[in-house]
């Protein structure tokens, strides 16, 4: 009998308010570091809200420029150089994602300028465009006092990149990134919010496990640190108002909103027999996925969170689990006083008294919400749990609220090892996704 | 890549230039084409002077199932694809569980920032130019609080969903093109596994709002022809098997012919307009292959070349698309300038099969367009017009896509 396709992971890239690659991610989990600050990107002293994680990298041209070089072997020469040139790794989205990538590539072994002979796809979560507001002030019309302004979009109209971008093109990422390594696969964009970077992932696998390919790059990358960005989820309520370190605050009875990151994680994930003829070293396997969708409102969970249970219900069964099996649950614990105790009853339904000792965490609190890449950050925190010997603890969790009735580890973690982790992942408009890791 | 499949068509529905449900497509398969989705109009972005554009000319909310309080949530690409899924779930019993209703959208950037943009940036100006902090005293006032939901891609899919209850697994592809072949694929590939019982899969977008009409003059597409258009269509699905199986299929459904049972004809008295208990909708049609590539990496215009060009050939792409011709008695060809004459090269491998070209009527609606060319394939098959339908589409994101439709069913 044919055994099935399985899907390994081989390589892992990061970025994160806790530090640029894996490294960086593991060490800041582990010491408990929180990434939330006062912004630094531009002037948010007048936003309602004025902290996030941000990702630190050189902001200057000529001090990026030379970071670039010195340190992405993986990242193809002329593609590093056609990037820069186009300015385009400044934009903060396409610079994760290709930062995550190269150093994903070279975590599974992968040559830069090699021939990508597997034909490697890349499945990959993206968020929102970026409204540029100082690009759109050249259009601005408000000639005649009496009347509202406009935007004349007939002006200069073929003025062209990168003197003109009124939106950061959401697109752009999966171009840079197969450029910068070469892909020579399908490229798949997932665009469901914050549950595209695990959906990239599934989606991924899934591929992998039906013969469509043989390996995949998958995961997100996003940025919201921008105006436009933090203001707009400032005036939807989902910000914390608290100008504090602690502004998000999963599970805890006094949270209040959430803290925006930025940031991405990317995985190579290849067939396991591929993996092992070449000798690649496999740091877990994707084992279950599952989706559903709320179908409920627009602006908040469905709050029994019956659809969410129904996406981590439809992971276990398709690893093949019983709930017992799990040993850690990464939750998409935003921190805002529906999402939380919604996700907590989908637990329970899901996990039964299993629930009251199935350690779960979130780290939210930690380097903020990754938005379109939380998914996939959040799944590397997964893979931390099973690497690692440690399960990543919840940033300012004091007191855990009584509504969430959980075993919610608090921002210590737990020392520990375990077999299977899962990570759940549910996006404004109600598409909920959660994927199973199984250690090698 | 082929992947071949046996799923039945059970529904249909489209909104687009030639008006608001599918069959108004069908004007498209007549003989002497009544379609005139393409006019000369002044377009509020691109190049001055009259655009060539295939644009709903009527308006959109009377048609939209959300109230007037739900659509100010929604872009138009999703007013059009609520428009278009409420029309194809009409053939989904009414009883089928929403959590084995499964919905695969492919959609694009919304380009709606909102008639309050120029005002966010009217007062967010110190000295004449844009400033963070003026955004955050005077700007973020003029910003409708709910505008990021407006621009979110997903809701293009979320808000059908959530009006039609569907709760089973789902995925949104950004798409210009590609990433609405991709759902198709993902639905085919889900309802094969068993993880739903139905699926609604489609594609809406508009190249009409000014931001996109905008890139598309940037990029050089409106120069080299590209024709702007707008609409949606979503496909209803089916196992094949399953559509046999349940007994309460009418006999017109499952008569056999040749290798397969017959798809139903869409004017057939007997057939059910809008089934209420769960009989089994006959099938209008049934997806029988699709096939998707992509051509050697490119950089978008700006990020490493000047503007857009027509793609090198590949041989073994054109091959593998073509391995789909044969057989074929209608090829329906969606592509976007620069590359619909290697389009249409690629399709004279069909041999003596009828061939048309959709873009000149219904315009380029970027995520929109497979779908809506696809639909056009339903509805030609349901229609008696052919009995095997190939749709070859080419989106500006450099991926090609040929989907086969039949009245009968095929070997997988």
């Amino acid at each position: 009998m044919t055994r099935a396709r399985r899907a390994v992971i081989t390589g892992v890239g990061c970025a994160s308010g806790l530090g640029l690659g894996w490294r960086a991610f593991v060490d800041g989990l582990r010491a408990g570091r929180c990434a939330v600050a006062p912004l630094t990107l531009f002037d948010a002293s007048a936003l309602p809200c004025s902290v996030g994680a941000e990702t630190p990298v050189p902001l200057g041209a000529a001090e990026h420029e030379a970071w670039w070089r010195a340190g992405r072997p993986a990242v193809r020469a002329a593609a590093l150089r056609r990037l820069l040139d186009a300015r385009a790794l400044r934009d903060r989205k396409l610079l994760f994602a290709v930062l995550a990538a190269a150093e994903a590539w070279a975590d599974a072994g992968l040559a830069a300028d090699a021939e990508d002979e597997a034909g490697t796809a890349l499945c990959l979560g993206v968020g929102v465009e970026t409204a540029l507001f100082a690009d759109l002030a050249h259009y601005l019309d408000d000639s005649e006092p009496s009347a509202a302004p406009r935007l004349d979009w007939r002006r200069d109209p073929e003025l062209p990149l990168p003197a003109y971008r009124a939106r950061g093109a959401i697109e752009w990422m999966g171009d840079a990134v197969v450029d910068a390594l070469g892909l020579a696969g399908p490229v798949a964009l997932h665009a469901s919010a914050c549950a595209a970077g695990a959906l990239a992932v599934a989606h991924a696998a899934a591929m992998i496990r039906r013969g469509q390919c043989r390996r995949a790059l998958a995961g997100a990358a996003d940025s919201m640190l921008n105006p436009g960005g933090v203001g707009g989820m400032a005036t939807l309520g989902a910000t914390s108002p608290r100008a504090a370190p602690d502004a998000c605050r999963p599970f805890d009875r006094r949270r209040d909103g959430i803290a925006i990151g930025e940031g991405g994680a990317l995985f190579v994930l290849e067939d396991e027999a591929l993996a092992r003829a070449r000798g690649a070293t496999i740091l877990a396997a994707v084992v279950g996925w599952g989706s559903t969708q709320d179908a409920h409102r627009p602006s908040a969970p469905e709050p029994s969170g019956a659809a969410a249970a129904a996406a981590m219900r439809a992971a276990l069964a398709r690893a093949g689990l019983a709930p017992e099996e799990l040993g850690y649950l990464n939750a998409h614990g935003t921190g805002t006083a529906l999402n939380d105790v919604a996700e907590a009853r989908a637990i329970r339904a899901v996990f039964g008294r299993h629930a009251e000792r199935l350690p779960v965490s979130s780290i939210k609190g930690a380097c903020g919400h990754l938005m379109a890449a939380s998914g996939a950050i959040e799944l590397a925190a997964a893979l931390v749990a099973l690497r690692e010997g440690f399960l990543p603890g919840t940033c300012h969790l004091d007191a855990l609220d009584e509504e969430c009735p959980i075993f919610a580890l608090g921002p210590a973690g737990a020392a520990t090892t375990i077999r299977y982790a899962q990570s759940n992942s549910f996006g404004f408009g109600g598409q909920n996704a959660s994927v199973i890791l199984e250690a090698p | 890549m082929i992947a071949r499949f046996t799923h039945a068509v059970t529904g249909l529905g489209a909104v687009g230039p030639l008006g608001a449900g599918a069959a108004h497509l069908d004007a498209l398969l007549e003989p002497a084409s009544a379609a005139s989705g393409v006019r000369a109009r002044e377009l509020p972005a691109g190049p001055p002077g009259a655009q060539r554009a295939a644009l709903c000319d009527f308006p959109l909310e009377p048609l939209v199932p959300a109230d007037e309080r739900a659509q100010r949530l929604m872009s138009p690409a999703a007013k059009l694809a609520a428009i278009a899924v409420r029309e194809a779930r009409g053939a989904i019993p009414r009883a089928a569980a929403g959590e084995r209703l499964a919905m695969y959208f492919g959609a694009g950037s919304s380009g709606d920032l909102g008639d309050d943009a120029a005002a966010v940036v009217k007062a967010s100006l110190e000295d004449g130019a844009f400033s963070a902090a003026a955004f955050g005293r005077r700007g973020l006032r003029q910003l409708h609080p709910l505008r990021t939901f407006v621009l979110l891609t997903n809701f293009t899919m979320c808000h059908p969903a959530m009006l039609e209850g569907a709760r089973g697994p789902n995925g949104v592809f950004f798409s210009r093109g590609s990433g609405t072949a991709l759902a198709l694929l993902e639905a085919a590939y889900e309802l094969a596994d068993g993880a739903c019982d139905h699926a609604l899969v489609g594609g809406a977008d508009t190249a009409a709002s000014p931001l996109t009409l905008r890139e598309l003059a940037r990029d050089g597409w409106l120069r080299r022809g590209l024709v702007p258009g707008e609409g949606a269509a979503a496909l209803a699905l089916r196992r094949a098997d399953e559509n046999v199986r349940h007994a309460g299929a009418p006999a017109h459904a499952t008569g056999r012919d040749g290798d397969g049972a017959h798809a139903a004809d869409v004017d057939d008295p007997r057939a059910p307009a809008h089934p209420t208990d769960d009989l089994v909708t006959p099938p209008l049609a049934y997806l029988t292959a699709i096939a998707i590539g992509r051509r050697a990496a490119h950089l978008p215009p700006g990020l490493g070349r000047d503007e857009v060009a027509p793609e090198p050939r590949d041989a073994a792409l054109d091959d593998e698309l073509a391995s789909l011709l044969p057989g074929a008695d209608l090829v329906l060809r969606m592509a976007c300038q620069p590359d619909a004459d290697a389009l249409a090269a690629l399709t004279r491998r069909a041999g003596g099969a009828r061939g048309l070209e959709l873009g000149p009527q219904l315009g380029d609606a970027l995520a929109a367009a497979p779908a809506l060319a696809w639909a056009v394939a339903v509805r030609a098959i349901a229609r008696g017009h052919a009995r095997r339908v190939v749709v070859v589409s080419r989106g500006l994101d450099h991926t090609w896509c040929a989907v086969a439709f039949a009245r009968a069913r095929e070997a997988a």
